[in-house]
């Protein structure tokens, strides 16, 4: 569960999966390769594509910024 | 009765005393007869079996919950459980020191409340000379590391305003606005009258806020809450009765709401008796209401029974002596022409000034 003010966010396994790389230090690739260990079923491409989709809307409620 | 189901958050009222006087104040309009029952380690005790329950979160809120020097005490029990902190706060009194000891307790949100972007409006609502100061404090939030929430309670006098509001929350680096139109309980609804905005300043303000959310997406997130006079089916009042909220109150009552209290008829433990995760599952007040099997018709067959739970059981009963019905604030609920007249009236100027949250006993209680 992602936990911000008054609010929370239920994440499913893959979400929470994504979150912990985000550490400020990963890129968005360097996280799709990591991902691709635990989940060897899906294609690079739909993960991949998850995973932007699952930032852009973190991002969007202000719950993830860009480091650098 | 149904299972109890998981709570998420905890509204920690700490104390109904506070120095502002806000004509709109959501607690009981009787709140000078509940006194601050609960010392820190009943508190603390909350707060462990609340989490034991499943609560990842906690609002210490009130009436002021600056006023309790004990507030230090409590945060850092929250934190020892891991639980997410929101301080809900008038900023008054609050010097940056004290903040500071707060955050480093582990302290993670704060909610400064701003009752109008220009500071003699803000104070004539507040009924005190808080504005400057609130500024301050907003500012050592973010001084601090903290995120900032900045609650603005709309009503007919500062809607037209709500674009300044936006601005002075830029200036802040809020983080999140909360634009909340006031809802129609405890006081608001003693002042009804003259503070009820009609519709066509709703729909202007909304609009307002609604190009601000798209302009600062990502930067700040603003939410606008219509009242509930204005909408066609009622919002999921606390997201359902006994579901996902439990509020404690300062004398130690468990309760589903703010107001439930004020509901005759229902019996609600106190912590001081009884655990948080007995009175959760067990506690008479909290069964009354808690899934479909109390909701009249139109609910109980309306497709929304799971989307709104009914609406607010507070509004119900303190516009039709019923906590059963259906919520007036429902196109569909017989009893809609209440809310209807009551919309009619505001395209009229109101005769009367509002009344300031204060100890004295109000006529309204008899009501």
């Amino acid at each position: 569960m992602l936990l911000y003010p008054e609010r929370g966010l239920a994440l499913n396994p893959t979400a929470a999966s994504i979150l912990k790389l985000c550490n400020g230090e990963l890129t968005v690739d360097a996280i799709v390769e990591q991902l691709q260990r635990e989940y060897a079923e899906r294609p690079a491409p739909e993960l991949r594509k998850d995973v932007l989709e699952f930032l852009e809307e973190l991002a969007r409620r202000g719950l993830l910024q860009v480091a650098g | 009765m149904s299972a109890a189901p998981r709570p998420y958050t905890l509204v920690a009222e700490l104390t109904y005393a506070c120095p502002l006087h806000c004509a709109y104040c959501s607690n009981p309009v009787d709140f000078a007869r509940h006194h601050d029952a609960l010392d820190t380690d009943d508190w603390r005790r909350v707060l462990r079996e609340a989490e034991r329950l499943g609560v990842v979160q906690v609002n210490f809120t009130g009436g002021e919950p600056l006023l309790r020097p004990d507030l230090e005490s409590l945060v850092e029990q929250a934190r020892a459980l891991d639980l997410y902190t929101n301080l809900i706060t008038s900023g008054i009194p609050l010097e940056r020191e004290r903040l500071l000891r707060l955050r480093r307790l582990g302290l993670d949100n704060v909610q400064v409340s701003i009752q109008d972007a220009r500071p003699a409006e803000s104070d004539r609502i507040a009924g005190h000379e808080a504005f400057e100061h609130k500024l301050r404090v907003a500012r050592w939030v973010k001084e601090l590391g903290f995120p900032l929430t900045v609650n603005t309670v709309l009503h007919r006098e500062n809607l037209g305003r709500i674009g300044e509001v936006i601005a002075l929350a830029e200036e802040l680096h809020a983080d999140r606005l909360e634009l909340a139109n006031a809802q129609y309980l405890g006081w608001a609804l003693l002042n009804r009258e003259a503070l009820l905005p009609g519709a066509a300043q709703i729909e202007q303000a909304r609009s307002v806020a609604a190009a601000a959310r798209r302009r600062l997406e990502g930067r700040m997130e603003v939410v606008f809450v219509v009242p509930d006079y204005h909408v066609e089916f009622p919002p999921a009042c606390m997201d359902g009765w006994g579901r996902r909220f439990l509020v404690v109150s300062p004398d130690g009552l468990l309760l589903p709401c703010l107001l439930a209290h004020t509901l005759p008829g229902l019996s609600f433990g106190n912590v001081r008796e009884q655990s948080v995760q007995d009175l959760w599952v067990s506690s008479p007040g909290l069964a009354a209401f808690r899934g479909e099997g109390w909701m009249p018709e139109p609910c109980r067959s309306c497709e929304r029974r799971t989307i709104d739970f009914g609406g607010c059981r507070c509004q119900a009963f303190h516009l039709t002596r019923n906590a059963a019905a259906t919520d007036p604030a429902c196109s569909l609920s017989p009893d809609h022409g209440l809310i209807e007249a009551a919309r009619a009236e505001v395209t009229r100027p109101p005769l009367v000034a509002f009344s300031y949250r204060a100890a004295r006993l109000h006529s309204a209680l008899a009501r």
